[in-house]
């Protein structure tokens, strides 16, 4: 709008500490001088690649390790092991000297496997293809009691986190040390893996992760291509490269597992849920766990619960790792679209049954709001539309816990007032420099110009990986601690020479201040030290007079247009209301949201990894088949920071990836007047859906507004 | 069976969506005579050898079958041998290479088969250009060849030898930053900042064209630019305003209903 403020969205004025702070490195990456570990290229380097199983299950007849050894450029090859259990599981690895030495060198080895048979989805699971179990007693009794029963399975996709930097590390002799870069969202854990295989001592190793790009859950550990870049290192004392190619980043480093959920629940006339029977089975691949789902999640009511009934069903593909609100998005989908069809079942409004289900005040406020801003007086009744193009609206909330971790952050005042901020963990994307930069400038009472920032390296004070959405919150309060003894120490210094209460000054804008009175600019004061003072501030992770008050809740709201003639969905709007206790940088905290509802937009719409019941194969490791959200997909976002009068720092990095692809699933569902059950929201699933009786309603009411047919 | 044409059979195959283990011609090459890679050789080259293999010409016949392109690239060779005087061959023996770069000359010894991609980041150090596909669908390696944005995973560096390549380091640099790189700063438009540069260069190409787009033509024009953190609407808005133009508006209030939420 043209008379706003430029950048600055008007809607979240004043609710963060820094509203117009932009993020530090910005023009560094908008330039390409932001080196990440992929972009550690030096002349004399060795390249590591994998050997790695074509197959969902087969056995290894043979390979030519000679005529690969023989093949020019190439300089090692390992092999461990003679069998595959899902497509892109690896028996080895292969040393080359250069990028084609690597390639010629696989095709060298010649590998020839036999393909044996293997399992390929939840599906392949016996129980899982029955019919819920009976619920328990009490869940029983309840559910028995109610007006009306109601039964129905959901399923989620294999998700992949599609990082666009792939996993892998560089790795450089530098004396007896190594210097490792890393594409990792926890520098301290790589310090701590690294070390067994490149056969070093942890003081030996420096982790460089200064720009990291991409980690959704899947960069904690060093992986398999990793683990053999340190044994290359180790061997031949030289600079090794070892990254994943895209199709290795799809096939073997994690994902969202898939879900099924069957659901049997009782409920009465006016939607009060009585008693529910959840049954779960998590997509696991070759994992053994790591496929649970948050369902229910705890928001909304539903009575008597049976709801442990969780398995991970194990089949060959490869396994999940953590990816942004592990196992909340895909419950949320499932619960959320139940609310909506029980909502439908009563003749109600699903945001006046969310109301009754759900105590949060807080989401009651963020309701009204969302409502508001989509739009919701426009919505028509659930499958009250004809014609092509079909509008619907649809909500969906999210929670997060107040997780965090030991941190400490180290502030440097130099004689020439400029402030350094220390700290070792990572910022991948997040604003974790911004964030740290922007809240010692805040505190102290400099402008932001004054600071620099040096982080993503093990050789600066620990913090914590960025997982659990526990980074920002455990950081803030040392850096927080960090800027009140540096300003303490500065202000003590003026004070004592211009013989004042140190209690009485303040710092604004670079000046130091008594009452109304300036008493000298920062820089003029920090000219008295005679060398960089050094203060750390640390958190515990437990308790911190900086800790305050604050959690993370939201509710978002999505407008979409169903073309009922093709099936497709179109995301249109995205209300994305988000508490994260006190919001540190608006710009970079709008950003995590958008960046959530996108991902959650992705996912509801695009994103499934295939693989091939035949052969295991996975179908699409690669981005032009396994498609995620482009800029012609983008639906209009409105983050909304909601603050209240919060204090703490609070979860953000998680929770907006949670509502997206439950609202939108309800917005299909308003506007189809079917439910689509299995994500994504596939063309073929709408038009299949749209073939099936409208959903049923049991209790019959007047119509609230009357057809509203296509509005473009 | 030379380098090009064993390359012209991977990407084919790429390029028709086969999984990457069917990535392998059966063919069997003669690698006895190769020798590895060397390092580039300071200061200006010679003169430079002129490709006579179109990558254009294959990037105009995908869906063509890699049999086809291999037999016409392979014709195109034998033609060339058989002209007195008339074009150089290239390979399969590393050549010498030089590519005009964000203003600069640049020279090195790398195989004919070794994309544009790869020259500019293993060879010349410019490491802008992100490899994050390596076929040409996510836009992470965009540069501009002379003004015309394209994916340097996919053309081959020879091709490239007559042509006037900007990558996001030659568009403006921290120090002289372009408007479009100031305001993808100002309004965010990046998290992890991976597919920044070939956002920025895509961007780029599209204010060159087209001073004052409308955001349908923005979004069309970065269809080929996929990033993964979600920075779209912040780009959008970038672009916008780097041509002068307002960003997308945006509601002002949290509305009527409740007071909730205020600072």
């Amino acid at each position: 709008m043209s008379h706003q403020p430029r950048a600055l969205r008007a809607i979240n004025a004043g609710q963060s500490v820094a509203d117009h702070a932009t993020r530090l490195e910005g023009l560094e990456k908008a330039t390409g001088a932001a080196r990440f570990g992929r972009d550690q290229i030096k002349k004399d380097m060795l390249w590591v690649r994998l050997i790695r199983c074509p197959w969902g299950r087969a056995s290894l007849d043979s390979l030519d390790r000679d005529a690969a050894l023989a093949t020019p450029g190439v300089v090692e090859v390992v092999v461990s092991g003679d069998a595959g259990e899902y497509h892109g599981d690896s028996i080895g690895y292969l040393v080359a000297r250069n990028r084609r030495g690597l390639e010629r060198g696989l095709q060298a080895l010649d590998a020839k496997w036999t393909r044996l048979d293997c399992k390929t989805g939840i599906l392949d699971d016996q129980e899982a293809r029955a019919p819920i179990g009976d619920p328990s007693k009490e869940a029983a009794k309840a559910i028995d009691a109610a007006d009306f029963s109601f039964e129905a399975s959901y399923s989620t996709p294999v998700q992949t986190h599609s990082s666009l930097e792939t996993h892998g590390l560089m790795i450089e002799p530098d004396g007896e040390n190594s210097i490792v870069h890393a594409s990792t969202q926890g520098t301290f854990v790589v310090a701590d893996q690294i070390g067994r295989f490149l056969g070093k001592r942890r003081s030996k190793i420096v982790i460089n992760c200064e720009h990291v790009g991409g980690g959704f859950g899947s960069k904690f550990q060093i992986g398999k291509e990793g683990a053999a870049g340190g044994l290359a290192a180790k061997t031949s004392g030289e600079a090794v490269y070892s990254f994943c190619d895209r199709e290795e980043e799809h096939l073997d480093t994690g994902n969202r597992p898939s879900l099924l959920c069957k659901v049997r629940l009782g409920h009465d006339a006016d939607g009060t849920i009585r008693g529910a029977r959840f049954e779960t089975f998590g997509g696991t691949g070759v994992s053994r766990r790591g496929g649970g789902a948050r369902v229910p999640s705890g928001r909304f009511e539903f009575g008597t619960l049976d709801a442990r009934n969780h398995r991970d069903v194990q089949f060959n593909a490869g396994g999940p790792r953590a990816m942004r609100a592990p196992g909340c998005p895909q419950g949320a989908f499932v619960e959320e679209l139940l609310i909506d069809e029980i909502a439908h079942r009563c003749g109600l409004d699903p945001l006046d049954l969310r109301r009754r289900l759900d105590d949060s005040e807080r989401r009651h406020q963020m309701y009204d709001v969302a409502a508001d801003l989509i739009g919701w007086e426009n919505r028509s009744d659930t499958g009250s539309q004809s014609g092509t193009m079909r509008t619907g609206y649809g909500i969906g909330t999210c929670d997060w816990g107040k997780g965090r971790a030991p941190a400490k952050i180290e502030v440097v005042v130099h004689p020439d007032g400029h402030l350094e901020v220390r700290t070792g963990t990572q910022d991948i994307g997040t604003g974790q420099r911004t964030a740290m930069g922007a809240l010692v400038a805040a505190r102290i009472g400099v402008p932001l110009a004054n600071i620099s920032v040096a982080i993503g390296n093990s050789r600066l004070p620990a913090g914590p990986a960025s997982g659990g959405s526990v980074c920002t919150p455990s950081t803030a309060p040392a850096a927080m601690a960090a800027a009140d003894l540096a300003r303490e120490r500065i202000l003590s210094g003026v004070a004592e020479r211009e013989k004042l209460d140190a209690t009485q000054l303040t710092i604004d804008d670079g000046v130091i201040m008594e009452g109304g009175r300036k008493v000298v600019r920062w820089e003029d004061a920090c000219r008295r030290l005679s060398e960089p003072v050094s203060v750390t501030g640390e958190f515990d992770g437990r308790a911190s007079a900086y800790w305050g008050e604050g959690s993370s809740e939201g509710v978002q709201a999505a407008r979409v247009e169903v073309d009922c003639e093709t099936g497709q969905v179109f995301v249109r709007d995205v209300i994305a209301i988000q508490s994260c206790g006190l919001p540190l940088v608006r710009k970079t905290a709008e950003s995590q949201i958008m960046g959530g509802v996108i991902q959650g937009t992705s996912y509801a719409l695009f994103e499934e990894q295939v693989l091939d019941p035949g052969t295991g194969a996975v179908l699409n490791a690669n981005l032009e088949s396994y498609k995620i959200l482009g800029s012609e997909d983008c639906p209009r976002i409105v983050p909304v920071l909601w603050r209240d009068d919060q204090t703490g720092v609070r979860a953000l990095g998680e929770p907006p990836v949670i509502p997206t692809a439950a609202a939108i699933a309800n917005a299909v569902f308003n506007a189809i007047g079917r439910p689509v059950r299995d994500l994504p929201l596939r063309p073929d699933r709408v038009l299949a859906a749209l073939a099936e009786p409208m959903a049923e309603r049991v209790v019959a009411v007047a119509p609230r507004t009357t057809d509203r047919e296509t509005r473009a | 069976m030379n380098r090009s044409n064993e390359r012209a059979i991977s990407v084919t195959l790429k390029s028709i969506r086969l999984p990457r283990f069917l990535d392998h011609p059966q063919q069997h090459l003669d690698l006895e005579h190769m020798p590895e890679d060397s390092s580039p050789p300071s200061g200006p080259s010679g003169s430079s050898p002129k490709s006579d293999v179109s990558r254009r010409l294959f990037l105009q016949t995908i869906g063509i079958s890699a049999a086809t392109v291999a037999a016409e690239r392979q014709a195109a060779n034998a033609d060339a041998v058989m002209k007195p005087g008339g074009a150089t061959i290239i390979g399969p023996m590393p050549a010498r290479t030089s590519l005009q770069v964000n203003g600069r000359q640049l020279d090195f010894i790398a195989e004919p088969a070794t994309t544009l991609l790869e020259a500019l980041r293993e060879r010349c150090d410019i490491t802008g250009p992100k490899e994050v596909c390596d076929r040409a669908a996510c836009g992470g390696c965009t540069v501009l060849l002379d003004e015309r944005p394209v994916a340097s995973c996919m053309m081959l560096a020879l091709d490239a030898t007559d042509r006037k390549i900007t990558t996001v380091e030659g568009i403006g640099t921290i120090d002289a930053p372009d408007p479009l790189q100031e305001a993808m700063a100002e309004f965010d438009a990046m998290q992890c900042g991976f597919c920044t540069p070939g956002v920025v260069t895509s961007a780029k190409a599209l204010l060159v064209r087209n001073p004052r787009p409308t955001l349908h033509e923005i979004r069309a024009a970065l269809s080929g630019n996929l990033c993964r953190c979600g920075a779209y609407p912040n780009i959008f808005n970038a672009v916008l305003v780097a041509s002068g133009q307002d960003p997308v508006a945006e509601p002002t209030d949290r509305g009527r209903t409740t007071s909730g939420g205020h600072a």
